[in-house]
This record gives structure tokens, C-alpha cells and sequence, in this order.
């Protein structure tokens, strides 16, 4: 779907932290994995920087280094401050997703 | 100029890697990192400077490399895409301690009351 970005937003911190949670990744692969959900619009350079802002954060351990293909990566892993925010984001995502069903449906 | 150079960018050494780095990458990328960095030297405060030019360099050699073309990196607003990276070194940017300056102000004056 397109035309999400204002509403994307706030939660796309949480689903990249959710993807990387699952397993050391790059760049690339991430935004390819957002296209497959249907996260169209997202370009790689918006996946960049919210990546520069979880590392800056300290929330990911970040290694550049030389893949099998290709030049040198950046890969990305979770670290115990990521994993700490992760859940605090979906603690408020569920409040938010709660409250958002109450409105329409009220 | 010598001093101001070094002052900005730090190493020079560095700087001039930087340089042929972006030399290397196949066209449009080196062509459109060399307007960007243009763009950002409106800004250039501190030696951290390098640091955000050599990020949005790793971000065009893993793209080069994975052929993602440039209008896919940067969106539909180069601006944007600058000041987005930019926004992430705060303290080596002109433009984004002037930001972080006015937001300051005006939550001060808004404490104020």
C-alpha cells in the first residue's frame, strides 16, 4: 500500500527493531522485507536513517564488515537496550492499537 | 584555509579517502553523493562532519553494489534525505545545532510563563 509514510512514521523504529530481533541483518535486506509485507514507499534511505537513529540510540551492535557478494556491510544485531525498547514499543502499540479500535468503533 | 579545512573535516587523510571513495562508485551514484556533499558543506561545523559524509557513502556502496537505484535511496526529496541524515549528527552540523537552538529557545520562553 502506498501513502503510508505520515502515518508509518512513529512505528517503523518498531517494526525494524521486530525484524532484527529475529536475526543479524543489513540494510538491503530489511527494506526488501518491508516491500514483501506491502510497505511499497519506503526507500532505502529511510531505513538508513532510522537505523543510524537506533544505533545512535545504542540499541543495535553494528559491525561493518565484507559480505561473501558484494562490498562492505553494515549488519545489524539487537542488543539488551534494543530488546528492552522493543517491548516498551509494543506495550504502547497495543495500548495505541486498543484505543484506535475503541474510537471507530464507538 | 588549510586550518579551517582541518578543522572541519579533521583528518585529512581521511577526507581525501573520502574523496576517491566516492570517485569509485559508478555513475549516477558518485554524481549525485558529489551534489549532496555540496549541499552539506552549507553545514559543516565540526569534525563529525565526516562522519555523516562517510555514512551516506556506506549507504551508496551497499546500494551500488545491490543496484538499488538512486531516486530508491533518497526518496523524492534530496533535501529531506540530507537533513535526515544530518539530523543524526547534531553536533557537526551548523544547520542542525541551529534547529536544536530555536527548539530550546522557544521551550525555555514556554517555561518561562
Amino acid at each position: 500500500m502506498q501513502g503510508l509514510t505520515e502515518l508509518l512514521k512513529g512505528s517503523l523504529e518498531g517494526i525494524v527493531l521486530q525484524h532484527i530481533s529475529r536475526g543479524e541483518t543489513y540494510g538491503y535486506e530489511i527494506t526488501h522485507y518491508l516491500s514483501e509485507l506491502g510497505f511499497d514507499d519506503i526507500v532505502e534511505g529511510t531505513v538508513y536513517t532510522v537505523l543510524l537513529r537506533l544505533e545512535k540510540k545504542g540499541l543495535l551492535t553494528v559491525e561493518r564488515r565484507k559480505s561473501a557478494v558484494g562490498p562492505q556491510r553494515k549488519f545489524y544485531q539487537l542488543n539488551a537496550a534494543g530488546e528492552a525498547y522493543l517491548q516498551d514499543f509494543w506495550t504502547k502499540w497495543d495500548f495505541l492499537a486498543q484505543k484506535m479500535t475503541q474510537l471507530k468503533e464507538r | 584555509m588549510a586550518n579551517i579545512l582541518q578543522k572541519l573535516i579533521g583528518d585529512k587523510k581521511r577526507y581525501h579517502q573520502f574523496q576517491r571513495d566516492v570517485a569509485a562508485l559508478p555513475q549516477p551514484y558518485a554524481a549525485t553523493l558529489q551534489a549532496l556533499e555540496k549541499y552539506m558543506w552549507n553545514f559543516a561545523k565540526g569534525e563529525g562532519f565526516l562522519d555523516a559524509l562517510e555514512a551516506i557513502l556506506h549507504l551508496f556502496e551497499e546500494s551500488a553494489a545491490d543496484q538499488v537505484p538512486v531516486a530508491q535511496i533518497i526518496g523524492d526529496d534530496p533535501v529531506k534525505f540530507c537533513d535526515a541524515i544530518m539530523a543524526q549528527y547534531p553536533n557537526d552540523l551548523w544547520l542542525i545545532t541551529y534547529q536544536n537552538r530555536l527548539r530550546q529557545r522557544v521551550a525555555a520562553i514556554e517555561n518561562q510563563q
